[in-house]
């Protein structure tokens, strides 16, 4: 058979082979493994890769299909958001923890406290620190410390400390020292500057204002002294109108 | 006997053509099994070139931009958000040295005074003065049940008990040093 395979001249030959051995043992053993390796060789190359990408094409057509609910809702969320609402309650949040060094409120403030708790006001002394360099913008919550001297009665005093956690800017007594009607207080105000990028992708779940962070807006509201101060204004015209 | 007309095969071309039977079979089953792995991969190309991913990535796409164009409120509503979370963090952590003054005055009893208050680290000192021995004892019972319900003091420390003359060296008041322990 050897010999026939090496006198094969044409496709002729190949046929006259072929029909010649085509029932023969050897022939379907020899067809049966060259279709082996044609199955192997097409499975993988073929077959094994088109079933990765077809579980790849799965696995990213749920995840599409999750970033488009995603997508969808935050549509309609952003939908639902009065830019005026936004607005005021991000004003809110900068007056609570300003982006700045904001001694201009911190004297406002102070100067709040000591009339609203009838104290009298000595000298204060701040330690703001740099207004603006790189380290300082790097530093992601920080304080400005001042130094109170207030004169007053224990009860006008302990007011004093009271209102301090109820005012804007946020802010803190860290040391207290009262005796013979005079109070030396130490305060921080807190602020934090504005992160250097906001990274805000759209396929996540927006952030939102939800009921415990409602709630702490409504506390700040009541802490707001700029619209107390606005009140107070409107009272004492109505009462010198009267 | 002539093996060209035997009409029954050796048991030689028995062998033979059961061997050629089992390789038909085998040859068979090899075609069949070329057959359903070529038909996988037809299949398997049509699900690849049939998917909806295409048109779902363009969906996303027009959904993304049409969000886009509320960037700036989306910014305000993140930058607002991370900042009330900060300020509720800060809210929550923040010492309340009013209310604790508030709390050792009003156990006061009539006629004593709250002149001192001092807070240090771990710490409050106070000094309390009254004309009466019975109403500093009083004090020490208040605060004795105030340290009891564990806020927010833990523990309290007499200093000094000391009776004050007037000129005429008679005592005018007495006065008491405390330390208040968190």
């Amino acid at each position: 058979m050897l010999n026939e395979l090496n006198n094969i001249r044409s496709l002729e030959d190949i046929r006259i082979l072929y029909f010649k051995y085509k029932d023969a043992p050897q022939f379907s053993l020899a067809l049966s493994v060259l279709i082996a390796v044609v199955v192997i060789v097409v499975v993988g190359k073929f077959v094994m890769p088109q079933i990765d990408r077809w579980f790849s094409i799965q696995n990213e057509l749920k995840a599409t299909n999750d970033r488009i609910d995603t997508l969808q809702k935050n549509i309609s969320l952003v939908n639902s958001l009065s830019d005026q609402v936004i607005a005021t309650d991000y004003d809110l949040a900068k007056k609570a923890l300003p982006y700045v060094k904001d001694y201009t409120s911190i004297i406002n403030t102070i100067n709040y406290l000591a009339i609203s708790s009838s104290v009298s006001l000595d000298d204060y002394t701040f330690q703001v620190g740099n207004l603006s360099t790189t380290s300082a913008n790097l530093s992601p919550e920080t304080a400005i410390s001042v130094k109170v001297t207030i004169k007053g009665t224990i009860a006008q005093f302990q007011t004093f400390l009271q209102k301090v956690n109820e005012v804007l800017p946020l802010a803190e007594i860290v040391n207290v020292s009262y005796s013979n009607n005079s109070g030396d207080l130490g305060m921080i105000f807190f602020y934090k500057y504005l992160p250097k990028e906001t990274q805000i992708t759209y396929t996540d779940p927006l952030r939102v204002i939800d009921q415990d962070k409602l709630q702490t807006i409504e506390m700040l509201k009541k802490w707001d002294i700029t619209v107390k101060d606005v009140a107070f204004d409107q009272q004492v015209a109505s009462e010198s109108g009267n | 006997m002539n093996n060209e007309i035997n009409l029954l095969y050796s048991k030689k071309q028995q062998i033979l053509n059961a061997s050629a039977s089992r390789a038909r079979v085998v040859r068979m089953g090899a075609v069949g099994l070329l057959f359903l792995v070529g038909a996988t991969s037809v299949v398997l190309f049509l699900l690849v070139i049939s998917s909806p991913l295409p048109s779902l990535a363009a969906k996303e796409k027009e959904l993304e931009n049409t969000l886009k164009t509320s960037d700036a409120k989306i910014v305000n509503v993140t930058l607002a958000v991370i900042r009330l979370s900060d300020v509720k963090t800060i809210i929550s952590k923040r010492s309340h040295y009013g209310d604790y003054l508030q709390a050792l005055r009003d156990i006061l009893p009539a006629g004593t005074d709250l002149t001192e208050f001092t807070v240090e680290k771990e710490s409050v000192n106070i000094t309390v003065s009254s004309p009466s021995l019975e109403s500093i004892e009083e004090y020490f019972l208040s605060l004795s049940k105030l340290v009891e319900k564990g806020t927010p003091f833990q523990r309290v420390y007499v200093n000094l008990l000391e009776a004050v003359k007037d000129q005429d060296q008679q005592i005018k008041s007495f006065q008491v040093k405390l330390t208040l322990y968190f």
